[in-house]
């Protein structure tokens, strides 16, 4: 086709010109952009050695391929190696669901048996770790404060327990009485307020320990004829409210028999450490 | 058709002497760019669009043959197409400083576009100095004055086709 130049035809087919010519060059450039983002070079590469190595076949060319393709070949193997370690983690997922399965199949006939030989259930419990943060000299074996309260799920007639470095168990120290934010009181079982139903163990001798503002226990209510003598281990009973049965209490030092009277009177000396308390958990019963 | 065949040798020609005899007949690595050459000439000489595509192939055929980051070369050729064929009537391209001095521009676009490209998509930083190295300013010089050759023959070329 003639145009001729400086005619508005001329101008109309420059402006079309230069207007396709944009758009050819952004296209262009997006297609190059993508080449260079998307990382066509390795495969590039690979393509160009398998296409030298079909025309003149020799060992490093093939070297070179088996470089080249080493990120896929690596690919490759860590697909396998997880779908090895899937294949590993289902059967041991497998096999703990087969041991839940028998854990509820125990429980359940743990459960059975309890009931039927009325036999007291170990109860859960979540522990709680707290500080003392007071303790009055002249209440020394009364009462302490602790610095975990209604915050951390605490509440009133909970047992505190603490660790015996001696025998490595937990042995019973108090009760909360007094709630607050972040802090509560416990009452120590050698508080002459306090009473704690105790038994002998492996005695079956039900009796009652009573503080008496010291680090000793009395334990009345022994039968007179109750075979209890010093060294025996005392550990709190069935019948205590606040703990669970067979907590470590303390050790009997002194028997007295009084024949007016139709039971004996011990002398018990505590487990926890009277003087480095420092620490007390708190033993918080769930729900079954 | 003549379009075509002129496009055609013209292609097979120049990869032959840049990527076959460039490998064989250069000094030291200094070599003159002709295919940046040529797309500057289709710039001026026939615009936007012979230049950039004509750009945008040499450039995508360099980066088969090279082993840096694919499409690099393909970008920054069209790149220097597009602004060579933008600037077509602002030029007379026959004359030779105006050869040197755009193809000059051209080369340093290209040197300088490429190793940012380089810099940014590979490991190596060495690439951030290498335009300044001997070798690749030398070479922009030896392309600034092979253009002038180039031009005249790519002109005679045309005239008898």
């Amino acid at each position: 086709m003639f145009i001729l130049r400086g005619s508005g035809f001329y101008k109309m087919y420059r402006h079309q010109k230069s207007k396709y010519g944009n758009i050819i060059f952004v296209v262009l450039l997006l297609l190059g952009f993508s080449f260079i983002i998307f990382r066509f070079t390795y495969p590039l590469k690979l393509v160009k050695t398998l296409i030298y190595y079909s025309v003149y076949p020799n060992i490093n060319t093939a070297d070179y391929i088996f470089c080249s393709v080493g990120d896929f070949a690596d690919n490759i193997k860590s697909t396998i190696y997880v779908r090895q370690e899937n294949i590993a983690y289902k059967q041991k997922n497998q096999e703990l669901t087969d041991k839940l399965r028998n854990y509820d199949a125990i429980f359940k006939e743990y459960d059975d048996l309890s009931k039927f030989l009325k036999f007291n259930k170990i109860k859960n419990t979540v522990s709680v770790f707290a500080r003392i943060s007071v303790r009055e000299p002249n209440e020394w074996y009364q009462w302490f404060i602790i610095d975990k309260g209604e915050k951390d799920g605490l509440y009133n007639e909970l047992p505190v327990v603490m660790f015996n470095k001696k025998n490595g168990t937990l042995c019973s120290v108090g009760k909360i009485v007094e709630t607050y934010k972040t802090s509560s009181k416990v009452v120590m079982i050698t508080n002459s307020i306090y009473t704690l139903p105790v038994e002998i163990k492996n005695k079956d001798i039900i009796c009652l320990a009573e503080g008496f503002n010291s680090d000793l226990l009395r334990i009345k209510y022994i039968p007179y004829g109750a075979d209890v003598k010093p060294g025996d281990e005392i550990v709190v009973s069935a019948l205590s409210a606040v703990f669970q049965k067979g907590i470590p209490v303390g050790i009997v030092v002194n028997v007295s028999e009084d024949e007016s009277t139709d039971f004996k009177t011990a002398t018990a000396e505590v487990f926890f450490e009277k003087d480095t308390i420092c620490q007390a958990i708190i033993l918080i019963p769930q729900a079954e | 058709m003549k379009n075509v065949i002129f496009y055609i040798i013209l292609y097979i020609g120049l990869c032959l002497l840049q990527f076959f005899f460039g490998k064989y007949i250069n000094i030291y690595g200094i070599f003159p760019n002709f295919i940046l050459i040529v797309i500057v000439y289709l710039g001026l000489s026939k615009g936007i669009i012979d230049a950039e595509l004509t750009g945008f192939l040499f450039g995508l055929t360099w980066d088969v043959f090279s082993s840096e980051v694919f499409g690099v070369t393909a970008v920054m050729f069209t790149v220097i197409g597009y602004f060579a064929g933008r600037i077509h009537r602002n030029f007379n391209r026959e004359k030779v400083f105006t050869q040197f001095v755009i193809v000059f521009f051209a080369s340093i676009i290209y040197c300088l576009g490429a190793n940012l490209f380089y810099f940014i998509f590979t490991d190596n930083r060495n690439y951030a100095v290498s335009f300044i190295a001997k070798p690749g300013f030398v070479n922009i010089i030896v392309t600034v004055f092979a253009a002038p050759v180039v031009f005249y023959i790519l002109d005679r070329i045309r005239r008898y086709a």
